[in-house]
This record gives structure tokens, C-alpha cells and sequence, in this order.
């Protein structure tokens, strides 16, 4: 087991606080409540660390992260959610739907809405 | 089939319906709506779910039709057979399950009196049984729904004696299609919901023409996927299945992000880079295209609300349900052939379903904007390319069965 860099681990655990959210739509509700300069203050961070932050979390098997590792992986994870901002010089697209209204199914069969 | 490297795509599209202008009022208009619901949704097949999902005994699932107030259960039962049934009491029309999924042990109670059924539908218990003046149980179970399967789905009719067996219906989709759909590697990893102003077949018709991707997902997809690249065609006197289209990248991709090109090593959820890891899929090689190094997917319209894209490793559908002609329920669901063991396997999903959601984003956002033209009556007629073919064999399909049905 390879620890992470001392540089790579005090870059996350800085934005692990905002940004290391357990799941996927509480990592869309804080890019879309956040400012672009928050955004890109996040990517520009992590970026560098990227590749040595996914060897380090591949080294577990994806059912047993151990739960202090866990925050760095939603941290990660919080980069995809991002991407498009930052190539978008925008957070949201205004030529796209609100991305809040399309609601995370539980399964197939979960069709219905609560007007 | 082996297709060479250097084969040629096939044509983009094709006039074989007509060039004609086509009216709009058919996303607008109330009388044709409640047609669609009286002669398309009760006369159809549709995709409500997935046999693996009733594994045993019991399983079961409900479906809903609000626009027409259908609730249906499909269930399997002790025989290990799948039925479907109207989601109402012969009692007096309780509603017997609530929930959107469980299992149910033994049969199934009606919450208001407690008549019992079967797993098959039988009536098989009446509590105080005797106080009825005359009562035929034989001839009160729950009320059957056609139900028939197609590569592992299950689809259901509200015609009790449909025009077509699902066979017949979707007999353009093939049996290399069935062999890979239908293998039980698939589950089901995500979707979204929403609930969108638009008439129920915009979305329909904005998964199956490629011409909008070049200039509609400027910000998204068409580094990667354009109109050029994108191959439809028609299947003249299908009803089921009127028509598809082959998805290629380009010669030359586009530029790729930083965080793109690190999911791309650990699989192929994103269309956006080319996976360097693909996922392991049973009876993949027979599929027409399958081994054309630029083919990403196939995507097929299932008349009248679903559109199925199978790629290597993932299917994804969206379905469409209209709640009035001018807003739908809007649905997406995803299936893959591996399960993610690694973080990096999880990464490239996340990083994939979040490059889709803001795709499909723009196509949603594209179609609200279109219902009001049309129903403003500032757009009254659209015009439609080749590229567009699918839209228009979707129309006539839609038209024969509004007009079978004023004419019955
Ligand atoms: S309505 Fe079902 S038992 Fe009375
Ligand atoms: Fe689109």
C-alpha cells in the first residue's frame, strides 16, 4: 500500500471539507450553489494530484475504502462534476435544462413525482 | 460479421418518406392528445421493466399510466410465470399494492376488505364470504394485462388481444439483439427522472436524429459524436420499430479534457473519449457495427415512447409518458454489464453519467422552448432533412394509429 504525498493529501483534505460529499446529487447541489472562482479554485488544486489520487484509492477494492479514505474519494469523485464549469467558464449552461429537476432514480421502477 | 476498418458508413438518411413539410399540430393539439392515449398507449407495447428484476416468487413491480389513471402489477408467481394485472380489487377497485416494488408472500390482500388473490390472479378467499347474495369467484380475479418479454424486458399492452405479438412488433431489432440484451450480465446502475413542459414525443425525437448534435451540443457531446457521424435509417412497414440510427466517432476526435481522459483508462461510460478500457460484454461481436473501430452505439426507436441505445458493456433508455399534450414524464435509466471493483471504474461512470445528464440537459431545455412555439401557433409547420428520416416515419406511424381509430 502506497500512502499519498504529503503535497497531494493536504491539497484534498483542504477541499474535502466543501467539496468531499458522499453522493452524486449532493455533489451537483454544491457546483451549482457555487461561484465559478470556487469551482475553479477546487479543479486547479486537485487537478495536478489527479492521477496519484486515483492509483492511491485503486489500491483498495471499491466495497471496502476504509471510511477515513472515503472523503478523499467523494472529493475525486466532485472533479467530474466540475469539468464542464470549468470548460464552460460558467457553472450551469444557459442552454440546458436545470440540471436539479433531473431527480436521481432509486430503480426503474421509480417513476413517480411528489408534485 | 467482421466489418473491416476502412468500411464505409452507411448513407445519412434518406428521402424515402417524402421531403414534404410536416404540421405541428400534433404536439399541441387536445384532440389528437387524447387519441394518442385511446389508440397509441392502450394499443401498444411498452417497456415496464426487467425480468431479473423478478427473480423469485412474489417479486413484483407496479406501473402507471397517469394520463390514462392505469396501474398495473406484474408479478411473478408460483408457477414461475410473469403476469401482469390491473392494479384494482373486483370488490370494489382498491388498489392492491402501493408501493413501486417489493414481494409479496403468498398472494396478494386488498387493504380495504381483505379478499385475497393469487400470485396468478385467483380469487381465492372473500372474508364473510357468505353475506354476498351471489358471487362467482371464479370469475372475479384480478383482471389480466397482455404481457409479453423481449431480450430480457418486459413490455406490456392494454389491448387485451394486441394487433401484434411483441415478436412481431419489434422482429426488426433481431435475434443477435435479443442474445445480447437478453443476457443476464445487465443491471440496472442509475437514472434520472423529470418532469418536462414538452409533449411527450419531443424527447422521443430528439434522441433519434443526429442532425442537432453538431450545433446543439457545441458545449457537450460534439467533439465527439456530430450529425456526420451519426447514420440513420427507417424500417418501412415496422410499426414497433420504425426506425434507428448507428452512432461513429469521428476520424479525428476532438479535444479532450483532463479529467475525461483519466475516466477514459478505466472504462467506456463517456462518449466523450475513447475508452482505453473497454467493458467485458457477452454476445457483443455479432452485433452489426460491433467491431468498426469508430462505432460507439446503436440506438433504436421503440414505438411509441422508448429509445434504446445499446453500446459495448451499457444500455441506456429513455422513456417518455405524457401527463398532458404539453408536459411529460421524462425517464432514463442505465444498465452495465460489469460492476464497477475499483475506484477508477467508479470514477469513469461518475465522470460518464455526468457527461450524459448535461447532454441530455440541453435536449430537454431545446424541447420546452418548442412546445411553446408550437402552441403559441408561431410554428405551425417544421421542416425535415434526411437526417431527420426517423421523425418523419415516427409521425406516420403516430398518424396510422390516430386514424385507425377515428375510423373505428
Ligand atoms: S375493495 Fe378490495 S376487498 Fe373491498
Ligand atoms: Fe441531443
Amino acid at each position: 500500500m502506497i500512502d499519498l504525498s504529503e503535497q497531494a493529501l493536504s491539497v484534498v483534505e483542504i477541499h474535502a471539507t466543501a467539496w468531499g460529499l458522499p453522493t452524486s446529487a449532493e455533489r451537483v447541489a454544491k457546483r451549482v450553489c457555487s461561484t465559478m472562482d470556487e469551482i475553479s479554485n477546487f479543479y486547479d488544486a486537485m487537478l495536478p494530484h489527479m492521477e496519484e489520487i486515483l492509483d492511491y484509492l485503486n489500491q483498495f477494492s471499491l466495497d471496502t475504502i476504509p471510511d477515513n479514505v472515503k472523503p478523499i474519494a467523494w472529493t475525486a469523485l466532485a472533479m467530474c462534476e466540475v469539468d464542464n464549469p470549468v470548460r464552460w467558464k460558467s457553472v450551469t449552461l444557459s442552454s440546458g435544462f436545470d440540471v436539479l429537476g433531473m431527480v436521481p432514480k432509486s430503480s426503474f421502477y421509480d417513476s413517480s413525482f411528489v408534485a | 460479421m467482421n466489418i473491416a476498418t476502412n468500411v464505409s458508413l452507411p448513407a445519412q438518411g434518406s428521402d424515402a418518406l417524402g421531403i414534404e413539410k410536416l404540421p405541428t399540430d400534433f404536439y399541441v393539439c387536445e384532440n389528437h392528445y387524447r387519441s394518442e392515449l385511446e389508440n397509441v398507449f392502450s394499443k401498444c407495447w411498452l417497456m415496464v421493466g426487467r425480468e431479473t428484476d423478478l427473480a423469485k416468487s412474489g417479486d413484483f413491480f407496479t406501473y402507471k399510466i397517469d394520463a390514462l389513471s392505469v396501474s398495473i402489477i406484474v408479478v411473478r408467481g408460483k408457477d414461475g410465470i410473469i403476469r401482469a394485472f390491473r392494479n384494482a380489487c373486483t370488490h370494489r377497485g382498491t388498489k392492491i399494492v402501493t408501493e413501486e416494488r417489493g414481494r409479496l408472500r403468498g398472494g396478494m390482500i386488498c387493504p380495504y376488505h381483505g379478499w385475497a388473490f393469487g400470485l396468478d390472479g385467483d380469487l381465492l378467499n372473500v372474508p364473510d364470504e357468505e353475506t354476498f347474495g351471489c358471487l362467482d369467484k371464479d370469475n372475479e380475479g384480478l383482471h389480466t394485462v397482455s404481457l409479453d418479454k423481449w431480450g430480457g424486458f418486459i413490455f406490456i399492452n392494454l389491448d387485451p388481444h394486441p394487433q401484434w405479438s411483441l415478436k412481431e412488433y419489434l422482429a426488426p431489432l433481431g435475434e443477435d439483439l435479443i442474445k445480447y440484451v437478453g443476457d443476464e450480465q445487465w443491471t440496472w446502475s442509475f437514472g434520472w427522472k423529470s418532469r418536462v413542459k414538452s409533449n411527450w414525443k419531443s424527447p422521443v425525437d430528439a434522441q433519434v436524429e443526429g442532425y442537432h448534435i453538431t450545433y446543439g451540443h457545441r458545449r457537450t457531446i460534439s467533439r465527439n459524436v456530430t450529425a456526420e457521424t451519426t447514420r440513420p435509417y427507417i424500417n418501412p412497414g415496422s410499426i414497433g420499430v420504425p426506425g434507428g440510427h448507428h452512432l461513429f466517432r469521428p476520424e479525428k476526435l476532438g479535444e479532450q479534457t483532463p479529467i475525461g481522459l483519466l475516466a477514459a483508462r478505466y472504462g467506456a461510460t463517456s462518449l466523450y473519449a475513447e475508452p482505453e478500457k473497454e467493458f467485458a460484454a457477452n454476445n457483443f461481436d455479432q452485433l452489426a457495427f460491433s467491431q468498426h473501430p469508430r462505432w460507439i452505439l446503436d440506438g433504436y426507436l421503440l414505438f411509441p415512447n422508448t429509445v434504446l441505445f445499446v453500446q459495448k458493456g451499457q444500455l441506456f433508455i429513455q422513456r417518455t409518458l405524457p401527463l398532458s399534450p404539453h408536459e411529460c414524464l421524462w425517464e432514463v435509466d442505465f444498465y452495465h454489464s460489469e460492476k464497477p471493483q475499483k475506484f477508477g471504474e467508479k470514477f469513469n461512470h461518475e465522470q460518464g453519467r455526468i457527461q450524459i445528464r448535461d447532454v441530455l440537459s440541453e435536449d430537454l431545455k431545446i424541447v420546452e422552448g418548442i412546445q411553446e412555439n408550437y402552441r403559441s401557433g408561431a410554428i405551425k409547420e417544421m421542416n425535415l432533412s434526411r437526417q431527420e428520416v426517423i421523425i418523419r416515419a415516427y409521425y406516420h406511424s403516430i398518424r396510422q394509429f390516430v386514424e385507425e381509430g377515428s375510423s373505428r
